[in-house]
């Protein structure tokens, strides 16, 4: 079940996924910092798909996230997804 | 009684497929014949010579290529023979039975052409007329001073307009100096990231001589014949035509490969074990089994065996589950690289025991290939993935482990694994780089325990299954309350461990049930094998009892099949009697 | 370069009055004494070391407890002299032909002595040799020790035995046609064949010199993770990697205790030795064996690829499992680790433990080799050590996690001896007992330890008993990251002093960093 949700809901919710992650601290980096310069690194970022689907119920692959490798890319990424779905 | 359907059947009279494979494999076996004929093409006299030498197994790689292994490396949909995975592991099999470093040495070109296969496209063609012309190729991935971190490579590969140039050097790579060609892993983009890295076919023939140099084989303890060396690249151009799969996607290619390959590997580890089994049930091994003398060493070998067929289950299980399961290949891959070396590494430990300094002994009688095959066998459980590397796999999957989705349809699970297989066909473009909820395979295992009461087993049995059971749960609970971490404590290694076995356990079952029906080997008789096999992992995993009957009469059914020229397996009719005998 | 070293001494054999009783002119005092001075030859060069001490050490004891009185004192003499005698090991199937079971050296009994005939077991560091320990059977059946003088008695043939590991330990096998040996120089029969390991007192002193090895490679390992980079950090920042050198050490500590136990047994309690010696012959190996394999883990291509500078741990691997051809880790040493546990089963502790067998520092007793014995006291009240109420306390007051650990391992023991053995199963409770014994080896010299000793120092000990609850219940529990933090730095501070692992501490006599 699709529900719509915004580009910031989604770049916010990355964001507190990649604190939680607890390699960077809050505000030291941007929407625009690459993922693997916040402690994930290609294999780990992977994960990042698992926690996607959960929040989501969205199918995605995981390769989604090296495609979009930053929060704001990313958010687009998965917002066109969700849309194409709908 | 199951019946038997496999999603990716293809057409074409099942039953003939399925006779055409152990055709094959017999065919095989013949052509390689006995290893104790000196005359041989792959003596065991000759094997141990080229070790003492440290040179590579010429003979034998001629012999392989003379009958047409290679073929049997490359895609029916590429040229070749590969439909089904199942047979080129126990071609593979046959070779390491008689010598690891040759089925290291000449297997590593499926290693080295498999980035082609799942990209496809016209690298593929490039790669089966390599492949098909015998030549060998390597696998580029690894650069000195980086280990398994693939990521952080350094080799680059400027991608112009027609061509490609290569700057930089891969180590330690198998073949890298007598192979033809080379599948690099190379920088095609100046920024970090996974998608910075590409997949470039280094064909020496087509490159300037003069822009390649080496770097000296390594002194290996073990399959001490392979080159295992080094090359660099200053300025290697190549055509554009020579890139595989899309620019960025070598990293993504790479991992999906190594989903097939570290499953394949379990190849290696059973031709190994082969070998230590048939060194120590030889009457010439010195070695007393008869019943009532010394205990000991039944039970030590006994426990051995178990260890085999446990690793056969495993590796089996892995083989066909390529083809039925491929988006649980991600972490059951991890699984069966970390299970099945293992397990042949205890074996060899624990017969190492029992031949005491025979274990030790070089030369070309008694127990004196033990050695050699002890330091061959251990390459399996280092490279491609150490078991280090494996359990980090594992560790990176709880999340999708610990997802509960009400377990998957157990007939499912049990017909993916139903023997003789039916046609089978690759394809890579179901991998994933990871699982959605882990492996249906482990979570079926309560219902597979179940599955076991039926009334043929000892009660005793079916208590150790269920315990098995138990503990999955409870190994589930400690996965769902680690915390992320990209640095795991050690705490989740112990876990992921327990989550491995626990997963042997369930192949073992369920290769059992689907199975348990048909005309199989001497060791199915009233289900010996498995009795044992439970008794050894729970055992493994501090529960249970010793199961010290159950692993007395394997190690009797064993003894019998291995005197009939049989090698000791859960699989029928894919080695030939008369060559053994 | 490695970053242990050759010391002074190199290449120069011990000297022959080393393994000489002092009653008989030489220095062999003290046992642990000896194993100091040997082990920084096992540090340096295992090859040697097992060509230099097997031969002298199992050959001469084998002398001094069969021999007579002329007998003991013409191989002292010889050995106070600067000679040397050789000895054997364990009859291995030769290379290269069918077994020779059948080829066993036979003696038969003629006038004045005895004419030899046959192959010889594998003989150590033979060529060379002035006086050779031959092991033989007569026409009863019965075994005969035999003093033989290769360069006066001709007519014998040699065959190398090439092996995977210590090959520069030379191992020959002789074939003797018609030998004629004085009736002089037979002693026996025998009951016991000294070359299967079976002698005592090889028993403890081998797996003691062994620990040098592991010594040895943790040096190697340290470096290596602290220098190899991976994922923007070194190996040694890696919970995993910094589990596997801390159990290596851990190992390396339990059978280190386990060892000296033995060899001070060989002295307080002699009539017992022989199931304590047994215990560390084929446990210490298991141990020395698994935290071989932790470092291979984690030197793993280097390792297997002989990478320099870390080639040297490649050997290492291939040596320490070569002691299997010494008879470390041997299932006829667990059989009588496994009798002296059923003993413990029917009987119980018996009296308490000679403290003396887990102290460094008390005096002991000259050792007498002739009052070596199978005895299960010794044994038996290691392994009861658990139930010792100052034992109790002293943990209860000097660390938490020590008394409920303790306390476990009482009762893993008491539900073993409760339950029977199933058939078939007797190696596994065997196994269970040595690892029982072994734990109140380690209770006992941390009990023991001096103060400001690292013995003396809870962490080890408990890191110990969590290794080895691990190995009864087959459950694997890491060490805690406060536990391994504790192991390396220790590991890293003996690096930096120059000292071993091991529990002795002695200073490595140079030093060469990377």
């Amino acid at each position: 079940m699709s529900v719509s949700i915004t580009h910031t809901e989604l770049e916010e919710w990355l964001t507190a996924r990649v604190l939680a992650y607890g390699k960077v601290e809050e505000g030291s980096f941007t929407l625009d910092t690459p993922l693997t310069q916040l402690g994930l690194d290609s294999v780990y970022a992977l994960t990042l798909c698992g926690d996607i689907e959960d929040a989501y119920e969205i199918d995605v692959d995981p390769v989604i996230v090296w495609d979009f490798p930053t929060i704001r890319l990313l958010a687009g990424g998965l917002a066109d997804q969700m849309r194409a779905a709908a | 009684m199951v019946a038997v359907t496999n999603a990716s059947y293809s057409g074409g009279s099942s039953d003939a497929s399925a006779a055409t494979v152990t055709a094959t494999a017999m065919r095989f076996d013949r052509h390689l014949g006995n290893p104790r004929d000196d005359a041989s093409a792959m003596s065991f006299r000759r094997s141990l010579e080229r070790d003492r030498e440290a040179a590579f197994p010429a003979e034998a790689a001629t012999a392989l290529d003379a009958w047409g292994l290679p073929r049997y490396y490359i895609p029916r949909e590429f040229g070749g023979e590969l439909d089904g995975l199942l047979l080129p592991a126990q071609l593979v099999r046959h070779v390491a039975r008689r010598d690891l470093t040759a089925a290291v040495g000449h297997g590593k070109t499926f290693l080295g052409a498999v980035c082609a296969w799942v990209a496809r496209g016209p690298a593929a063609e490039r790669m089966a007329s390599i492949v098909s012309a015998g030549r060998p190729v390597s696998w580029g991935l690894t650069e000195q001073g980086r280990g398994s971190d693939l990521s952080s490579s350094a080799t680059t590969a400027s991608l112009g307009a027609d061509h490609i140039v290569l700057d930089g050097g891969k180590w330690p790579i198998g073949n890298a100096t007598r192979g033809r060609a080379m599948t690099v892993l190379a920088r095609t983009d100046s920024s970090p990231g996974p998608r910075a890295l590409s997949l470039v076919l280094v064909d020496k023939e087509r490159v300037d001589p003069s822009s390649l140099s080496y770097r000296p084989r390594l002194q290996l303890h073990g399959i001490r014949g392979a080159d295992i060396s080094g090359i660099d690249f200053t300025g290697t151009r190549v055509d554009a035509g020579a890139l595989i799969g899309a620019p960025g996607q070598g990293l993504e290619l790479v991992l999906k490969s190594l989903q097939l390959t570290r499953t394949l590997c379990s190849a290696l580890s059973l031709g190994s074990a082969d070998q230590a089994i048939d060194i120590v049930l030889n009457p010439e091994s010195g070695v007393d089994l008869r019943p009532g003398k010394r205990t000991g060493q039944r039970a030590i070998v006994g426990r051995a065996i178990a260890d085999l067929l446990f690793a056969e289950a495993v590796g089996y299980t892995g083989v066909r589950h390529i083809h039925s399961v491929p988006e649980e290949m991600a972490l059951e891959s991890a699984f069966v690289k970390f299970l099945v070396p293992d397990a042949v590494d205890l074996m060899y430990r624990d017969l190492a025991r029992v031949l005491g300094g025979g274990a030790q002994v070089i030369g070309t009688g008694g127990t004196s290939r033990f050695e050699k095959a002890s330091r061959d066998n251990r390459v399996v459980g280092i490279f491609d993935g150490n078991s280090v590397v494996n359990l980090n796999v594992m560790i990176n999957e709880f999340p999708n482990i610990a997802k509960d989705d009400g377990g998957a349809a157990l007939e499912d699970v049990i017909a993916s694994l139903g023997h003789p297989a039916h046609a089978e066909r690759l394809e890579p473009g179901r991998l994933r780089l990871m699982t959605r909820r882990g492996s249906s395979l482990l979570r079926a295992l309560p219902g597979l325990a179940d599955a076991l009461d039926d009334g043929r087993l000892p009660r005793q049995t079916v208590a150790v299954a269920a315990e098995l059971a138990a503990e999955l749960g409870r190994v589930l609970d400690a996965v769902r309350s680690t915390p992320r971490a990209a640095r795991p404590p050690t705490d989740d290694f112990v876990v992921a461990e327990r989550l491995a076995l626990l997963f042997g356990a369930a192949a073992s079952i369920a290769v059992y049930v689907a199975n348990r029906d048909r005309p199989m080997t001497g060791l199915w008789t009233d289900g010996a094998w498995l009795r044992a096999v439970l008794s050894r992992v729970a055992s493994r995993l501090g529960l249970g009892s010793s199961g010290a009957g159950d692993i007395d009469e394997l190690l009797q059914l064993a003894a019998a099949e291995h005197r009939g020229g049989l090698p000791v397996s859960l699989l029928p009719d894919w080695a030939d009697a008369e060559v053994w005998r | 370069m490695t970053a242990v070293i050759a010391p002074a001494v190199e290449r120069a054999r011990i000297a022959g009055a080393a393994f000489v009783p002092p009653s008989l002119g030489g220095r062999w005092d003290s046992t642990l004494e000896l194993v100091t001075q040997l082990r920084p030859l096992f540090r340096a060069d295992p090859s040697r070391a097992t060509a230099d001490v097997w031969s002298s050490l199992t050959a001469a004891s084998a002398v001094w407890i069969a021999g007579d009185a002329a007998q003991r004192r013409r191989v002292a003499d010889l050995m106070c002299a600067g000679g040397r005698i050789a000895g054997g090991i364990a009859h291995i199937a030769p290379a290269g032909g069918a077994a020779g079971h059948g080829q066993e050296l036979r003696a038969e009994a003629i006038e004045g002595g005895w004419r030899v005939s046959g192959r010889t077991s594998p003989l150590v560091d033979v060529v060379g040799a002035d006086l050779v320990l031959l092991a033989a059977r007569t026409g009863d059946g019965e075994r005969m020790l035999l003093l033989w003088e290769p360069a006066s008695v001709g007519v014998a043939s040699g065959e190398r035995v090439a092996t995977a590991g210590l090959t520069g330990c030379p191992i020959d096998m002789v074939t003797l046609t018609d030998v004629v040996i004085d009736a002089e120089s037979g002693l026996g029969p025998v009951e016991v064949d000294p070359w299967a390991g079976a002698s005592i007192i090889g028993r403890a002193v081998m797996p003691a010199l062994a620990v040098a090895i592991v010594d040895s490679a943790l040096h190697l390992a340290l470096p290596y993770a602290q220098g190899r980079r991976l994922y923007q950090g070194a190996i040694i920042d890696l919970p995993h990697a910094r589990g596997l050198l801390a159990e290596a050490r851990t190992d390396l500590l339990i059978a280190d205790a386990l060892a000296a136990t033995a060899v001070r047994a060989l002295h307080a309690t002699p009539e017992g030795a022989a199931p304590v010696a047994a215990a560390s012959a084929y446990l210490a190996p298991q141990l020395l064996n698994d935290a071989m394999r932790n470092l291979s883990v984690l030197f793993g291509s280097t390792f297997y690829g002989s990478v320099e500078p870390y080639a040297e741990f490649e050997t290492m691997v291939r040596d320490l499992a070569a002691m299997s051809l010494v008879g470390l880790g041997s299932l006829e040493a667990l059989t009588v680790v496994g009798e002296a546990g059923e003993t413990f089963s029917e009987r119980g502790a018996g009296s308490p433990s000679d403290r003396r067998i887990f102290s460094a520092s008390d005096e002991l007793p000259r050792l007498v080799p002739g009052s070596l014995g199978f005895g299960d006291r010794t044994a038996s009240a290691i392994i009861g050590h658990f139930d010792d109420q100052e034992i109790r306390t002293l943990a209860r007051r000097r660390a938490d996690r020590l008394e409920p650990a303790i306390l476990r391992l009482a009762e893993l023991r008491d539900r073993l001896v409760a339950t029977t053995a199933e058939n078939g199963a007797e190696l596994d409770r065997a196994g269970a007992f040595a690892l029982l014994l072994a734990a109140g080896a380690c209770i006992g010299t941390w009990a023991e330890a001096a103060t400001d000793t690292v013995a003396s120092a809870p962490e080890w000990l408990e890191a110990a008993l969590v290794r080895i609850e691990s190995r009864l219940t087959g459950r694997r529990r890491a060490l805690s990251e406060a536990a391994a933090d504790a192991g390396i730095a220790d590991i890293a501070s003996c690096a930096a002093e120059l000292r071993s692992i091991a529990f002795e501490r002695s200073t490595l006599t140079t030093g060469t960093t990377l």
